[in-house]
């Protein structure tokens, strides 16, 4: 017998080997370790994202030699003895950065002055500064006189309406002067193409010249109106403006038209400060990108993400709920069901990226260039069908999420007990009358989880659509009013490639981070409800049949 | 009759139900291989080489004698060429019917002959040199014209007075180059005198420039925009001379041929120096920078030619960036040809090397009147032919799509040069070449450059080496975790914990690569920047406070010990867990200061050479390994799920203990399983393309440390592919990259497969 045989070495190798007691503690460590990441992430961006509307109270730090800085601190670092402080200075076009790092052995005095106010602007982001006065024409107000600050508010409000009123007047005019500027461009074009100096160009040219002029003429009558209206509103919009001392000691003076909004964090209370909040997040949810995507909202991006992912669930269910219908109730074992299944197991695993290059020599290229070839040849070489668009990005993303619905419908098409089926055929009815009537309905919640995954997959893929049509801005969304209303052809804009393009490629990317871990949370969010949503029905499915006999 | 009639109205349905779906399945199956196949052929025209196709056959104007030709070229359309004759003339005629147009000719040169003359590549500037010793230039212009209904080409021809180079004998030798300042530079040889350089600048005297030739004997000349003078000799040799105070000195002088030298040209870009000789081989040469390198370590220094430097020894070497090495003391002894490359040779002297205005191919002709096709980056000779009469010479037209000989009896030949893609073989794209600007042959991907003459460096490897890496730290990082986790899901851990974690891992894969990339590049980047140490620290007490917890559990007395396999055994380590992270987040910059002299960064370039890249592998690892976690994570827990209960009731049954069951019966029998799982991982990793594009610099390097980032092949085309000129090479290798994913992807998947179906097999007969 080895000396090693003593009571406790047999212990701690039983303890060591046997029952593997180090290895079962490391293997609970890492799953802990699991839901730490996982925690982390969600929490990193929520903790960046959701304050980012909150109106954060502006500091006025007096320096030492004098001078002060005004606004929010965003951030500490200490380094032994040695701290010091960030703080947004904003006011872009008078200081160049939006952040400055100061020495605390620099400041004096800090306070949170409650006249301090914030202004966001439609250009070059806030200006923080102390409002002095309030001109309206020759009339000035000063900002001491009574009931000051709800004179601007009011005013502000009305140049708003005016704004915005504004837009919508332009649009119109826009609109109604479409059929005018086609004329011309038809009319341009005739004149410079091939058969420019024949007779009947001419011809053809006088009769549009004179059609042109007739509807001008008509146009201009019709549009007297509107363009008076707009006359007015411009000249309301721009009546006032107000004036603001701001840190450097000089003075600035923001037309109130070009104010989104005018506020003083450290005057107003927490349920101000929730109610700015919410309009805040409705704002974004709503309004177009400004300052490059750094600033407004994201309403393109979710118009695009959201019309992308209808355009390709249209395509993709079928495909997906035949193909499965076609592995579990119609191939027999045998090397084509194989075969499908190999199919769909690579599809789903093929690099997202490879379907994106298929995209674009296939469908960009191959078909939508043909589709110019034949259909749009005289708007040739500007491609119509043969650039990057959200039909093809659909299609695309199709093809990359049909096997997420095939693997589902499986799913739910294994779930219906054999007694359904059977019952359904026992009673005469046709292969494809159970599977329509018994088979399907039932199946439903399985299809529907697919199809909620797909929509999640797509939302979140970026890679393919790169190259495939999306686009860091857009002028028009796919759907407007203008004839065929659907346009499927354009480019579009789409949230995780907004996250990409502002975090990545903007120009000021420090300044853009809060709306990008924003827009993040948002997608993280869509991504995870439509995934919860999913597991809940998945989880129906599964106990729907569980107690029914097999 | 009614219900009859129903019956087969059904059984319609029924059949064309079972086609609809039939054909729908069958699409799934249709389009992968539509995908593959489609990919495949957009790349497979990388593989054609070059074509010649003669398009036309003209005889220049019949009243001139042939022989007097000394320079021809085309416009940018095809429509017109142009015939310099030895008496000043150009004469353009129409290269679709062969009609002559018009002649334009200089009162200057009335009565002269030239005798030396050359074009350049980009322009079509002719510099030549007369009987009587005067060098000059023309510039042959092209206008477009829009304005009537088809375009027409309007040349013109701007002649600059010549200069008296010498009274002797005549000019052998011309060559010249325009600046951009417009300043035209002539070279130009006399035999009796000697070399000379003359500039014509716009607005000023013509400045002759002697050019110290060593009185040897110069049979070829060339000139660089930056200023060098190079001549080929009757002995084969290469001088090389550089302006220097009101002369040209001789910088170098070296045996380029066999032969006496006959033909010089620099490829568009200055670079490449193409020699030809008269024994008709042709040879590329690069300026490549030299070093003086001496050893003063105590130890040999290795090359990388399997040769070394003995301490002490001073050797010159072409600078391989010796310059980082603590042990080396590099002076530089600036730039010296080296022989780079050699093409398939001509049977007789090669007359006229010609290159091509947009890329680095060129034609050469030789003394028999054969054409050659060359291309430099892939050193491949594509096309040789001979046109009905001997060739006297040959020119790349100005869009590179065309070639054009004169033949010795007067005629013009025009042909058609469908490129292709020349700069690709299988040896560019998976071999070292020698590029341009580089001092030995290299891996390099960096597929354009800000100016046109830019050479395209296509190599895959730089590519597929960096997809390979960052899957490498990315399953290093996953692996572990995803399987140990899976391991303690499926056979320890209580059911409640199992329905909250298995839904928690669905959510983790679903969460777009794109939100853990940008965090990656945005947060996880530069926090690792600015607490590298405690990074480590934090990793580190993770197998510490496992190390601490099982001393302290052994420790204890029995009735102290929390049980394993209890439903809170997770609850003991969590607190010992957090505790030993927030030891490790506060012992991070101690340690840093006290082992590694204040900042781990700094210690590791200073120390260790590794140069620290905040957009790393580390990052990348950790990024992509989130992204890979939770699908091997989820296989591998299904794969120990599914293992039959008979199984571990039976082990149980035999006393063995908990983790005796999953390590000796569960583990054994679900390994396909976890095999297919690591292998999705790996395909996952490998196409991830948003996570790498954002956590890496995307810088295409070629090294293993995990301080620097990479560019994988995913990211390479998500950046690419945009700018890539439809149909062009780089188009056309991004679809080869996405092939290449493609097929391994393919065949990961494909493996995996048919090992989980071969466990699904196994399982069944339980």
């Amino acid at each position: 017998m080895p000396v090693s045989e003593n009571k406790g070495y047999r212990e701690f190798r039983r303890g060591f080997w046997a029952e593997g007691v180090p290895f079962i503690w490391i293997s609970g460590i890492t799953v802990l370790l699991l839901i730490g990441m996982i925690a982390g992430l969600i929490g990193i961006i929520v903790a960046s994202g959701a304050g980012n509307f909150w109106p954060a109270n502006v500091a006025k730090l007096t320096l030492k030699d004098g001078s002060y800085l005004l606004g929010p601190v965003t951030d500490r670092e200490e380094e032994g003895a040695a701290a010091r402080t960030q703080v947004k200075i904003a006011n872009r076009d008078v200081f160049g950065l939006d952040f400055k790092w100061v020495d605390d052995s620099e400041i004096v005095k800090t306070e949170y002055p409650a006249d301090a106010a914030v202004i966001e602007r439609m250009e070059y982001g806030h200006l923080q500064g102390f409002i002095l006065s309030f001109k309206e024409g020759d009339t000035v107000t000063p900002a001491t006189s009574a009931g000051f600050f709800d004179m601007v508010a009011a005013k502000h409000r009305q140049v708003s309406e005016a704004r915005e009123e504004m837009k919508s007047v332009q649009e119109r005019i826009t609109h109604e002067r479409r059929s005018l500027t086609e004329i011309e461009i038809a009319m341009r074009k005739l004149s410079s193409g091939p058969a420019s100096d024949l007779p009947e160009t001419k011809v053809r040219l006088d009769e549009m010249q004179k059609q042109f002029d007739a509807k001008s003429e008509t146009l201009a009558a019709s549009l007297q109106g509107p363009e008076r209206e707009l006359e007015r509103l411009e000249a309301l919009a721009a009546c006032c403006e107000v004036e603001v001392a701001i840190s450097d000691g000089s003075t600035k003076t923001v037309p109130l038209m070009n104010a989104v909004d005018i506020y003083r964090p450290n005057g107003m209370g927490p349920f101000s400060k929730a109610a700015y909040y919410a309009g805040k997040a409705v704002s974004f949810l709503v309004d177009w990108p400004r300052e490059s995507n750094t600033e407004g909202g994201v309403y393109p991006a979710i118009f695009g993400t959201v019309m992308m992912v209808f355009l390709m669930v249209i395509i993709c269910t079928p495909l997906g709920v035949m193909t499965a219908l076609y592995m579990h109730e119609y191939a027999k074992p045998g090397p084509a069901l194989s075969a499908v299944r190999m199919a769909v197991n690579n599809l789903a695993g093929v690099p997202s990226i490879v379907f994106g290059i298929f995209g674009l020599g296939f469908f960009v290229y191959f078909v939508g260039g043909g589709l110019d070839a034949l259909f749009f040849a005289d708007k040739l070489p500007e491609p119509t069908f043969g650039t990057g668009g959200i039909l093809w990005a659909s299609l695309t993303l199709a093809l990359l999420t049909v096997p997420v619905v095939v693997v589902s419908t499986l799913e739910g098409l294994a779930a219906v007990p054999r007694a359904n089926r059977e019952g359904s055929l026992a009673l005469g009815a046709s292969k494809f009358q159970t599977i329509w009537n018994v088979v399907l309905p039932n199946a439903m919640p399985g299809i529907l989880t697919g199809v909620i995954l797909a929509i999640s997959r797509a939302a979140g893929e970026v890679a393919p659509l790169m190259i495939t049509g999306v686009v860091k801005l857009v002028s028009e969304l796919p759907v407007d009013a203008s004839w065929p209303f659907f346009h499927l052809d354009r480019k579009f804009m789409h949230l995780g490639f907004h996250i990409y393009d502002v975090g990545f490629q903007s120009p000021n990317v420090e300044a853009a981070k809060p709306m990008v871990y924003t827009t993040t949370g948002l997608l993280l969010l869509i991504v995870v409800a439509l995934n919860l949503v999913a597991i809940v029905l998945r989880n129906k499915l599964r106990n729907k049949y569980r107690g029914s006999a097999l | 009759m009614k219900i009859a009639g129903h019956d087969k109205k059904v059984a319609r349905a029924d059949a064309w139900a079972r086609r609809a779906i039939t054909a729908g399945g069958l699409l799934t199956l249709v389009s992968v291989f539509a995908i593959m196949l489609f990919i495949a052929w957009e790349a497979s025209p990388l593989i054609s080489n070059p074509a010649v196709k003669k398009s036309g056959e003209w005889v220049v104007g019949k009243r001139l004698t042939p022989a007097t030709a000394v320079a021809i070229g085309t416009d940018e359309y095809r429509n017109t060429a142009f015939r310099v004759d030895a008496n000043g003339g150009v004469e353009f005629l129409s290269l679709e019917t062969g009609d002559h147009l018009q002649t334009f000719g200089d009162p200057a040169l009335k009565g002269k002959t030239i005798t030396a003359a050359s074009r350049t590549a980009r322009r079509n500037l002719i510099a030549y040199g007369t009987a009587d010793g005067q060098v000059g230039f023309m510039e042959v212009k092209y206008r477009a014209d829009y304005s009537g209904q088809k375009r027409r080409v309007e040349p013109s021809v701007e002649y600059g007075r010549p200069f008296r180079l010498s009274d002797g004998g005549a000019v052998s030798l011309a060559t010249g180059l325009m600046d951009d300042e417009g300043a035209v530079t002539v070279a130009g040889l006399v035999k009796e005198t000697g070399l000379f350089t003359v500039k014509f600048a716009p607005g000023e005297e013509p400045k002759k420039t002697p050019v110290d030739g060593r009185g040897e004997s110069v049979t070829a000349l060339a000139m660089r925009h930056s200023g060098g003078v190079i001549a080929g000799t009757a002995r084969g040799e290469l001088m090389v001379f550089a302006p220097e105070d009101g002369s040209y000195s001789l910088v170098e002088q070296f045996k380029a041929a066999e032969g006496a030298i006959s033909s010089l040209a620099f490829l568009v870009g200055d670079e490449a120096l193409i020699v030809g000789d008269e024994k008709g081989g042709i040879s590329e040469w690069f300026p490549v920078r030299y070093v003086r390198v001496k050893n003063g370590g105590a130890a040999a220094f290795p090359l990388a030619d399997g040769a070394a430097i003995k301490p002490g020894e001073e050797r010159e070497l072409p600078d391989d960036n010796y310059g980082g090495k603590a042990a080396l003391s590099v002076s530089p002894l600036g730039f010296r040809y080296m022989q780079v490359r050699q093409f398939k040779s001509h049977s007789s002297p090669v007359t006229a090397i010609a290159p091509s205005p947009r890329n680095k191919g060129f034609v050469t002709t030789g003394a028999d009147g054969t054409i050659v096709y060359h291309y430099s980056t892939s050193g491949r000779t594509y096309a040789r032919f001979k046109p009905g009469q001997a060739a006297r010479f040959a020119v790349i037209g100005p869009k590179s799509d065309s070639l054009v000989a004169l033949g010795g009896e007067g005629m013009l030949y025009s042909y058609d040069l469908d490129e292709k893609h020349p700069e690709v073989t299988l040896k560019t794209l998976f071999a070292k070449v020698w590029y341009e600007g580089y001092t030995k042959p290299e891996f390099v991907w960096q597929s354009s450059g800000g100016t046109d003459d830019f050479e395209a460096k296509l190599s895959l490897w730089p590519l597929i080496f960096g997809t390979l890496k960052g899957t490498l730290y990315a399953m290093i990082f996953s692996v572990p975790i995803a399987i140990l986790g899976a391991i303690y899901l499926s056979q320890m851990a209580p059911t409640a914990l199992r329905n909250v974690i298995k839904p928690l891992i669905e959510l983790m894969a679903a969460i777009p690569s794109v939100v853990v990339g940008f965090l990656a590049g945005l947060w996880l980047a530069p926090a690792l920047n600015d607490n590298l140490g405690r990074f480590f620290t934090l990793v580190l007490s993770v197998p510490a406070a496992w190390f601490l917890f099982v001393c302290v559990w052994w420790a204890l007395p029995h009735r102290l010990r929390p049980e394993t396999g209890g439903k809170r055994e997770l609850l003991y380590i969590l607190p010992v867990l957090i505790t030993a992270l927030a030891a490790g987040y506060a012992l991070g910059p101690v340690t840093e200061r006290v082992l590694f002299h204040g900042e781990l960064k700094q210690w590791l370039y200073t120390v260790m050479g590794y140069l620290y890249d905040p957009r790393n592998c580390v990052v990348v690892g950790i990024a992509l390994g989130f992204a890979v976690i939770p699908i091997i994570f989820t296989i591998a827990e299904d794969a120990l799920s599914a293992v039959p209960p008979s199984l571990t009731s039976a082990s149980f049954a035999l006393a063995a203990s908990r983790w005796q069951t999953a390590l000796y019966v569960v583990l054994p029998a679900a390994s396909p399983g976890i095999f297919a799982a690591v292998m999705l991982g790996l395909g996952r990793a490998v196409g991830e393309t948003m996570i790498v594009l954002m956590a890496t610099g995307n810088t295409p390097v070629m090294d293993l440390s995990i301080f620097n980032g990479m560019r994988a092949m995913s990211a390479a085309i998500a950046v690419e592919m945009p700018e890539a000129p439809v149909g062009g090479s780089l188009f056309r290798i991004l679809f080869l990259t996405g092939f290449i994913l493609f097929v391994f992807t393919f065949l990961i998947n494909t493996v995996a497969e048919l090992v989980s179906q071969r466990l699904r097999r196994k399982y069944a007969r339980f």
